[in-house]
């Protein structure tokens, strides 16, 4: 019977006002492979952020050999025995791996620093560890793989007992992954405890001893590899068994919005690793949904269409003719506006108010002809017009838009883009950080703006919130490290059949 | 923050649009200098001394127009110096040496702060070199060409003779003379300010520079030709520069390779003050000729005092400093 070396015991935790984790209890043994699983927002980083000593726990109690800790910051965690590896590493990369891995630790040897004693240790727990890395090569000189591999050996080095990796293949090839696993098998033989975090069915069936899975803050149960499938995991993540009839949802009545002609079709666009051979249409008056899990490339996809980046490859047709974007001038005068991702720093400038905000977009046409001067009284009376149709609640356009709060931020967002009247609008993560109320007010307007008789917007929807996607959207295209994983329609589409496309398709 | 028309007392609307003024720290520091300058001298209000502060700040002044919008974008030109220097050294070169008419003389000179301008520019806009970097490279340019081309020795249109010398006085007038007992130089001063204003602060072209200085990242994704924008207030710089030096030419009659050395400090501390922040995006025209004329009135005044050339950069460097801490404390409230 393997022994637990962790054991939560209703670990609770909500900041402020939002609840992450709500009463979670599972253990994990000595020696085994265990992957959390569930969808943005489940609460597995918030758990293993609270082991790791980053946050502590609002109610609840962690067991480490049975004996309850507290660990209050990752000094403390680290000297239980606890190290994790994170998606973003954190080494420094003008350092060598040697450097690296001593890196607050050095050997001092009188006034200066014992090099030879720890490049010697160095090569000897990479050998160990089977590694093919020459620890006086600098870090910049790594490949992605091999800095995962520094980092665990780093760990190792203060004796981790708890190994916590964080997405740790998303930049890695196959054969670095298969190189990743067998020091992870190596490392349970030594009876570590590897607590694996991941989206990829495929490595997590692969990889694991056991799956623990966790939806909503909650914990939904833990299983051996042998017990279950993708589907089964999926279904649990998605809580089929209580979906709900999406049909009632009033936008799925009437004619399906797809049925219309198609004013933008993309074909076969890619750049880099995240956009790959990307197809699809846009019929107009659409809503159209985009769903993808953590690093499935859905930003990366509409920064391209944007004309933010220019594609490696493909082609786009708006409006039957074939268009190419050098940048975000040209996509803006073919009538595309985006709604980014990051609010603060590329959708808003903080510098200014409300009314220079939605100026920033325009060109020529708020310009006195000759002079070049801005228009004042116009860009004022716009300014009113947006707080009034959108319900900014503002004092004036003259307000400075770091006073807002985030919904109304995201309002005056939108208001630019719509202040140049655009065909397509594309929203990138559109509620996120917006109270409930403003998020039902945004919502309402865009059915709006797709619905208006004398100029049908056709708009897209990223988002990582499912619900949304499910809710809004007749249409959505679901999105799996870089590629289309499938599309549904709406009978179709409900959290179960979005989210098995996104893990297993 | 008002409500629109709030009616009411005139007056009280009046201080409360006043108080609002970002530039009403330095505004009021400066009134507060003058006073206790008037007070501690006798010779600092007469109208001699306060020509003599407009001229001297007229030159400064102008350059800084430019360098708002250098900092606006979050860049910095150390060359400014060194392309007064070249400019002036070159039209004087081609007016005396070469011969060649004054007109075509002072418009091939412009000519050299244009072409400057358009390196910086380039260099930094495109290519993303730092600005710091990448103007401590032209300034050095510069200077050397300055030098080399004056060859070590000073060229004097009193001494030396010149194509036209019949358009002589009508050059001499330019920097020397004054219309309605105002300066030239200081006419000018106020000319490029209005027009640096409206260009700055009314025109798209200055309201990119403070977007792109307020978040390059916000701009590209609104349809903003960043790289062009990063550019274009190098190139203002540069062609003001020369146009400062050509004035100066003409003032003083005299160029030597060596002059407006250490210009380029003076100029940013000016603006400094002025409450432009290198972060960019918060400079603005007035506050930097505000920042200009508290230079000028205070080294005119440390001056009068008999106080000593090197104690003068002292005051000057402390008062950057404490002009940068007081902006940053008024940002940070304003959170």
């Amino acid at each position: 019977m393997p022994e637990n070396i962790i054991e939560f015991k209703n670990i609770s935790k909500n900041f402020g006002g939002i609840q992450a984790l709500r009463n979670v209890s599972f253990s994990i043994s000595k020696g085994e492979v265990h992957t959390i699983m569930g969808e943005n927002g489940a609460g597995k980083s918030t758990l293993m952020n609270i082991l790791s000593g980053i946050y502590t726990p609002c109610s609840g109690q962690i067991l480490l050999k049975s004996e309850p800790v507290y660990i209050s910051t990752p000094l403390v965690a680290k000297a239980h025995g606890i190290s994790t590896v994170f998606q973003e590493l954190k080494l420094c990369l003008n350092l060598t791996v040697v450097e690296n891995i001593f890196l607050g630790r050095e050997y001092r040897k009188g006034l200066g620093m014992d090099w030879g004693k720890m490049t010697g240790e160095a090569e000897d727990k990479l050998k160990e560890l089977g590694m093919d890395i020459n620890v006086r090569s600098m870090v910049q000189d790594l490949s992605a793989a091999q800095m995962q591999l520094v980092e665990i050996a780093k760990a190792m080095f203060v004796n981790a007992e708890i190994l916590i990796l964080d997405e740790p293949t998303s930049s890695l090839t196959y054969n670095e992954t298969e190189k990743l696993f067998k020091l992870v098998r190596k490392l349970k033989n030594d009876g570590v405890a590897i607590i694996f975090i991941s989206h990829r069915m495929e490595e997590v069936f692969s990889i694991s001893d056991r799956i623990s899975i966790m939806r909503n803050g909650e914990y939904l149960g833990t299983y051996t590899k042998d017990e279950t499938t993708p589907e089964k995991v999926v279904s649990l993540i998605s809580n089929k068994k209580e979906n709900k009839d999406m049909n009632r949802c009033v936008r799925r009545t009437g004619p399906a919005s797809y049925e219309n002609k198609a004013i933008l079709k993309v074909k076969d666009l890619s750049r880099g690793k995240l956009v790959r051979n990307i197809s699809f249409d846009l019929h107009e008056g659409e809503m159209l949904g985009f769903y993808g899990l953590e690093g499935s490339g859905r930003t990366e996809l509409m920064e391209t269409l944007y004309g933010l980046y220019k594609p490696e490859s493909g082609k786009m047709e708006l409006y039957g003719k074939e268009i190419s974007f050098r940048n975000t001038r040209d996509s803006i005068n073919a009538g595309i506006a985006m709604v980014p991702e990051d609010r603060k720093h590329v959708g808003l400038f903080m510098n200014f108010d409300i009314k220079d905000n939605i100026l920033s977009i325009h060109d020529k046409d708020m310009l006195i002809p000759v002079l070049g001067v801005v228009k004042g009284e116009k860009l004022r009376q716009m300014g009113k017009l947006a707080i009034e149709e959108l319900s900014i609640k503002a004092n004036s356009p003259m307000q400075m838009v770091k006073t807002l709060s985030g919904g109304n931020q995201q309002k005056v967002v939108i208001s630019k883009c719509l202040s140049i009247n655009p065909s397509i609008l594309i929203m990138d993560e559109p509620t996120r950080g917006v109270d409930v109320g403003a998020k039902k007010e945004i919502y309402d307007l865009l059915h709006s703006l797709r619905n208006d008789e004398k100029h049908r917007k056709s708009i897209i929807i990223v988002s990582s919130e499912l619900e949304e996607v499910v809710s809004e959207c007749d249409r959505i295209i679901v999105i799996k490290e870089g590629r289309i994983a499938g599309e549904l329609r709406r009978a179709e589409i409900n959290r179960d059949s979005v989210l098995q496309l996104a893990f297993n398709g | 923050m008002n409500n629109g028309n709030t009616g009411g007392n005139i007056f009280g609307h009046a201080i409360r649009r006043i108080t609002k003024i970002k530039e009403l720290g330095i505004l009021i520091t400066l009134i507060l200098l003058f006073i206790i300058l008037t007070i501690a001298s006798d010779v600092f209000c007469t109208a001699t001394n306060l020509l003599n502060i407009v001229r001297q700040v007229s030159l400064m002044g102008i350059q800084a127009l430019g360098m708002t919008m250098v900092i606006a974008v979050a860049g910095v030109d150390l060359s400014v110096g060194a392309v007064y220097a070249l400019s002036a050294t070159s039209t004087a070169v081609m007016m005396t040496r070469l011969q060649i008419p004054i007109v075509l003389s002072c418009m091939l000179g412009l000519i050299v702060g244009l072409v400057f301008g358009l390196i910086n520019g380039i260099i930094i806009g495109y290519i993303k070199v730092p600005a710091f970097i990448a103007t401590m490279g032209t300034m050095n340019i510069a200077r050397g060409l300055a030098l080399i081309l004056s060859n070590g020795m000073i060229i004097s249109l009193d001494r030396d003779p010149v194509a036209d010398p019949d358009n002589l006085p009508g050059f001499f007038q330019m920097g020397g003379g004054s219309v309605f007992g105002i300066p030239s130089l200081a006419l000018v001063f106020i000319i490029l300010t209005i027009i640096a204003y409206f260009y700055f602060h009314k025109s798209m072209q200055g309201f990119r520079m403070r977007a792109v200085g307020g978040s390059i990242d916000a701009a590209r994704a609104s349809g903003i030709n960043v790289r062009r924008v990063i550019m274009l207030p190098y190139v203002i710089i540069g062609v003001l520069c020369s146009i400062t030096a050509i004035l100066n030419f003409s003032f003083m009659h005299t160029v030597q390779g060596t002059m407006g050395e250490g210009m380029e400090l003076d100029v940013l501390a000016g603006a400094y003050i002025g409450g432009a922040s290198p972060a960019g995006g918060s400079a603005t025209i007035i506050g930097t000729v505000i920042g200009v004329l508290i230079m000028g009135v205070l080294k005119n005044g440390l001056v009068l005092l008999g106080v000593d050339a090197y104690m003068q950069k002292v005051v000057i460097g402390v008062l950057v400093i404490v002009a940068v801490v007081i902006d940053m404390y008024n940002n940070a409230k304003r959170q």
